[in-house]
């Protein structure tokens, strides 16, 4: 998909207003699988996002400064007998980039119009 | 499908990003290939994630439409990592043409051929739009006729009485190829379109392109000397290599790139067994500006000669993993940081050197245990590295310990190190006078590396790729 300069591609508006979302709830890094499946959940998707698309768009998010990623300590995955995981953290920009998207998302849905009761 | 296409599927997947990252800058496919696996991992490991057949189905899914993905990723990290001129690449092998072709003729033919195995797959069992539904509710499409309490295996049998049709499309599909459907003929399609248009390559082609050599002739003998006497190797100009009481393990894992910890299956004798090899490349394995790889050529004679069949494959083994061993992060007294940034041009400069002087004896190595500039020494007991990586100190331990380790320090740069240990047996016989002695009441390596070099070696299981020889025979006669 093109891109026009300045601008998020919907996967990684997705992936900003998902990572914010799981700042809000108080987590503060995700993985890879992680963000996939909450993504899946959001849109109600069975299927993830590929696993190409998935990781191409989450460095390319860390290119722009809106994530940053580090490699867990070697010791939990170790202690847990599972592959280290790399996780992401929702940067400042990248706060504000979801804040921007929900706010241009609220702003394109048209409100519902109030219902009125009919009159007795 | 079974629920054993898991794994399969996720080998799959890991193939492919082996294939699609191959050549690039080591920190990014080695970040790339973990990241994967790990993902692989959680979904092996989700209890709301598919199950069975449909959870090797969604990888496969995820696999297959992420592919134009991971080569546009490919391509824009293969551009920051070369940005010279392609064609000057090329001509310094940098990035091979023909390999570069085959990722992308692989990753059309696997796109064609997944999507005909879907249209194959609906072909056998035509769904209306109502059953198509409960197939998507996780129901079989004539599920109304079983017992609600028929396992999936009955469902399966019950289906194939009842409906005719499908039972005679799987006979056809083994045992009449002309009748086989669209699943072969697309793919058949796929491989021909792609064959001929140069999209897929076989490895002999691909290593004639490269301009790879290939032996034209060798001579192998039985060394009745054994393992206690001397091994050596050379490339001697006329494009000669010549191999002096060499097992055939140590010849496989010259030829694959692989240490002895990751060779498996086989019989005992490519370890007891040594033989003498001479053997002449079609050209000059010396030519001007380097070496070439002669990485193919072992593989033929492997093939030809010892009619080796190996694969490569995923395990899950017992491993080690580098990791600092201080909290401050501080490193030990015997690593340091290199003040050197790049090693291309002593490299550079070391191939020309050899290559103007070849035929000569070659250059004696530096004395009192020192490496060369962006080199290695190693002896019983230690090891010296000028600048080099700290993935190079990982596989010097990985030699050592006959284990993986994997380095997890998450440091970059190049480091000089210098490790010294007391090896658990001793040698025996002399030791070259220039080099440091061995103590015997000196640390051992786990002591050593944490003193030395301010890390440690952390016990943990990971995917390790093996070599496993699946047939080999003893020479043929020359």
């Amino acid at each position: 998909m093109r891109r026009k300069p300045g601008t998020l591609l919907p996967l990684e508006t997705a992936i900003c207003v998902t990572a914010a979302a799981l700042l809000r709830r108080g987590t503060h890094e995700f993985h890879g699988y992680e963000i996939a499946k909450r993504l899946g959940d959001a849109a109600d998707r069975r299927l993830l996002t590929a696993y190409g698309t998935l990781y191409r768009a989450l460095g390319r998010l860390e290119q722009m400064g809106l994530l940053r990623s580090r490699w867990e300590d070697p010791e939990i995955p170790a202690r847990e007998n599972r592959p280290g995981r790399r996780l992401y953290t929702l940067t400042g920009a990248g706060e504000a980039a979801a804040h921007d998207a929900r706010k241009l998302v609220a702003k394109r849905t048209p409100r519902r119009a109030r219902r009125r009761l009919a009159p007795a | 499908m079974r629920s054993g296409l898991l794994p399969l599927a996720a080998t799959l997947v890991r193939a492919w990003t082996r294939v699609y990252t191959h050549g690039l800058p080591h920190a990014e496919r080695k970040a790339r290939l973990a990241e994967i696996d790990s993902d692989l991992w959680e979904f092996e490991h989700d209890p709301e994630a598919p199950r069975a057949g449909r959870a090797a189905a969604h990888v496969l899914a995820r696999l297959l439409s992420g592919i134009p993905d991971d080569l546009a990723w490919r391509m824009a990290v293969g551009a920051t990592a070369h940005r010279a001129p392609v064609s000057a690449l090329t001509a310094a092998g940098v990035v091979n043409g023909p390999r570069r072709i085959s990722a992308f003729g692989l990753a059309a033919t696997i796109h064609v051929i997944g999507i005909s195995a879907v249209m194959s797959m609906a072909a056998r069992a035509p769904l209306s739009s109502t059953n198509l539904r409960k197939v998507e509710r996780g129901q079989a499409a004539i599920g109304h006729r079983l017992p609600p309490n028929a396992s999936w295996r009955n469902q399966r049998v019950r289906y194939a009485r009842n409906n005719e049709s499908v039972a005679k499309m799987s006979v056809q599909s083994a045992a009449t190829p002309a009748k086989a459907g669209a699943f072969s003929r697309v793919s058949a399609v796929a491989v021909a379109v792609a064959v001929r248009l140069g999209l897929i390559t076989s490895p002999r082609h691909a290593a004639q392109a490269a301009s790879e050599p290939v032996f034209e002739v060798a001579s192998i003998k039985p060394n009745p000397a054994g393992r206690d006497a001397p091994t050596q190797q050379r490339i001697q100009p006329g494009g000669r290599f010549v191999a002096v009481n060499i097992p055939v393990a140590v010849l496989i894992g010259a030829a694959y790139d692989v240490q002895a910890y990751r060779l498996t299956g086989g019989p005992q004798w490519i370890w007891s067994e040594t033989f003498d090899i001479v053997a002449k490349a079609d050209g000059e394995l010396l030519p001007e500006g380097g070496r070439r790889p002669i990485r193919g050529a072992l593989r033929g004679l492997l093939a030809d000669r010892f009619k080796l069949v190996a694969h490569i494959e995923t395990r899950q083994l017992p491993m080690y993993a580098l990791v600092l061993a201080r909290d401050d992060g501080r490193l030990g007294p015997s690593l340091t940081r290199s003040l050197r940034t790049d090693c291309e041009a002593v490299r550079a400069q070391v191939a020309k050197e050899a290559t103007e002087g070849r035929g000569g004896p070659p250059p004696p190595p530096p004395s009192g245990g020192m490496a060369p500039p962006c080199g290695a020494m190693n002896a019983v007991g230690t090891f010296t590295i000028d600048s080099g990586t700290l993935e190079r100190v990982a596989n010097y331990l990985s030699a050592e310990l006959n284990t993986k380790v994997a380095d997890r320090t998450g440091l970059s740069g190049l480091f000089n190190a210098r490790l010294t240990w007391t090896p658990d047996q001793p040698p025996q016989g002399s030791l070259d006078s220039s080099l440091p002695s061995i103590d015997p009441a000196g640390p051992s390596i786990f002591t050593a590396v944490k003193e030395q070099l301010g890390l440690k070696l952390l016990k943990t299981t990971g995917p390790v790729e093996v070599l496993v020889i699946d047939r080999i025979e003893r020479p043929t006669p020359n």
